[in-house]
């Protein structure tokens, strides 16, 4: 337990060690080593359930004659993916001020296709649908193409503006959402809220994501089924299994070792670039930290609250929205940010975060008064 | 419109309620979105006692998101009580606090897993208490989370200074 404070900025001896091996606009496959298996699981069942995007969550049906039911197409609108692109600045509906949702909370889709009179089937794509603001402004249509990511690594910048369909086809369409016949017509209205994979798989940013370690079993974490006479001929070896040496043969079995190497194949959706995907997963889990460590710092020894603690000062009246932000005064009581340096640098997601910050909600609540603050935890 | 009827089971009395438009959908689960409840045509299948999905991450009002008891039968000892968290910070913190050298004994448990609740046991050897042990694991957490997301920025960026081309 002594990380603390002494690490530089390029990584000493101590610390996870990363190997990106292959990357393209959606995955990334890279290995993880020096750290421990659980906080490399964490990490992964982070990434899956509970970072933040966007999904059409409300459709409302304004004309539907084609063949499918409006709840089968209330579904399929909802596992559209759509650009995630400064989701940040998005506030949780539930978290908003407004009536029923606003702006700063939702995203409109329209779509409107009609076969008038045509014997061809209409197909009805993603790019059909028009983002718009809630008074029913159009949101300037940068109707974007991804161009072919030509360095394979995919950014930010590439993306379209926040909760526009992400579209990556070749053709430029998108997914299919229905098709109409002669004389059929589809007129809807999507309300696209910010959310997370644990409430509806529609808002998670990863397809799967591959996890390995120990490909030759050393650990022997894994029994083998074998019918013959030895599993070895009948098990396919791992394609991780060049980055790490066999067991030498005859060599005791070392019951207590851990496993340090862990290989992941990060894939995404599109609707928010890979190394962006890893970013947030890693920011997640350190608000879900902060959050541990805000609540029990004010908390004595014996498990009671501290009464009038800094922190209710500190909140300065706010009332914030969720009581997991009962905002005590993360930084001023326990000095952590004076602790660790490294936070006040970096500023790239609290500067972007005025959903967080401004709402006084979950994180930072204390605007900047300390590193946690201006970090956004 | 009985709005009313329609806004309360939203987890903060926002956010869930109707559209104007004549009739709609939830393209999620949202069963406090009923539009049976206005009378409209719906087909959303509503099971009883089914919590709702939110549950799994938002506290409710007035709940704590940790609560612990010190032990009265051993010394140093604490039972934590994580509201609305799983696995994913159960063995995190059960992992990190077995390595540290003054805790004697760590362990979590999800005793039903339909509640998005965990326990976590901690005994010290009495040079820090349980809490502080925690919270030194969880600093000590997102201080290697920290690194982790260093490491990666750097290798992201030498990935890309490479060109490397698209090799995937």
């Amino acid at each position: 337990m002594d990380f603390n404070t002494e690490y530089g900025v390029d990584g000493e001896d101590t610390g996870p060690r990363v190997t990106i091996r292959r990357t393209n606009e959606t995955t990334i496959d890279f290995m993880l080593s020096s750290t421990s298996l659980s906080l490399a699981n964490s990490l992964r069942r982070t990434m899956l359930a509970e970072i933040p995007t966007i999904a059409v969550d409300l459709v409302e049906i304004e004309a539907n004659t084609s063949v499918l039911a409006d709840e089968f197409l209330a579904h399929r609108l909802g596992l559209i993916p759509l650009s995630t692109r400064n989701v940040e600045d998005m506030i949780y509906t539930r978290d908003c001020t407004c009536e029923e949702f606003c702006d700063n909370c939702a995203v409109i889709l329209r779509l409107h296709a009609a076969n008038r009179n045509s014997d061809e089937n209409v197909k009805v794509f993603a790019k059909d649908l028009f983002a718009e603001t809630v008074s029913g402004q159009p949101i300037q249509d940068a109707r974007y193409q991804r161009n072919g990511a030509v360095d394979g690594l995919s950014s930010s910048e590439e993306l379209p503006p926040r909760g526009q369909p992400v579209i990556m086809d070749p053709k430029g369409n998108g997914s299919l959402i229905c098709q109409l016949r002669r004389g059929q017509e589809l007129r809807v209205r999507c309300i696209a809220k910010k959310g997370i994979a644990k409430e509806h798989a529609k808002w998670a940013p990863t397809a799967a994501i591959g996890f390995e370690y120990d490909p030759h079993n050393k650990l022997r974490h894994t029994t083998l089924w074998y019918e013959g006479t030895n599993a070895k001929e009948e098990w396919p070896e791992s394609k991780n299994k060049d980055w790490e040496e066999p067991a030498p043969d005859g060599e005791a079995f070392r019951y207590d070792s851990e496993p340090t190497q862990f290989y992941v194949n990060l894939e995404g959706t599109g609707v928010m670039p890979p190394d962006q995907i890893l970013h947030a997963g890693i920011k997640t889990l350190q608000q879900k930290l902060a959050t541990v460590i805000q609540q029990l710092s004010t908390t004595t020894d014996s498990g009671h609250e501290l009464n009038g603690a800094a922190g209710d000062a500190g909140m300065g009246g706010m009332s914030p929205p969720d009581p997991a932000a009962n905002g005590t005064a993360y930084g001023n009581q326990t000095a952590y940010g004076g602790q660790t340096p490294a936070y006040a640098q970096q500023t790239a997601y609290g500067g972007q975060t005025p959903g967080y910050g401004g709402a006084g909600s979950a994180y930072g609540g204390m605007g900047g008064a300390t590193p946690y603050g201006r970090s956004g935890y | 419109m009985a709005v009313d009827i329609y806004e309360s089971p939203s987890p903060k009395g926002k956010g869930g309620r109707m559209p104007y438009a004549h009739s709609s959908y939830s393209a999620g689960y949202a069963a406090n979105k009923d539009p049976r409840v206005n009378g409209n045509v719906g087909s959303k299948m509503v099971v009883d006692g089914v919590p709702d999905r939110h549950e799994l991450f938002l506290l409710a009002d007035g709940e704590k998101k940790i609560t612990f008891e010190p032990e009265t039968r051993v010394p140093n000892a604490a039972m934590f009580t994580f509201n609305k968290e799983d696995h994913t910070l159960g063995n995190l913190l059960r992992a990190k606090l077995v390595k540290s050298p003054h805790v004697m004994f760590a362990a979590y448990q999800v005793p039903h897993p339909l509640f998005a609740v965990f326990k976590l046991r901690v005994q010290t050897d009495g040079d820090v208490s349980p809490k502080e042990a925690v919270v030194q694991a969880c600093k000590d957490l997102v201080a290697e989370l920290q690194m982790l997301d260093q490491e990666f920025t750097k290798e992201w960026e030498l990935k890309k200074i490479a060109g490397a081309g698209a090799d995937m």
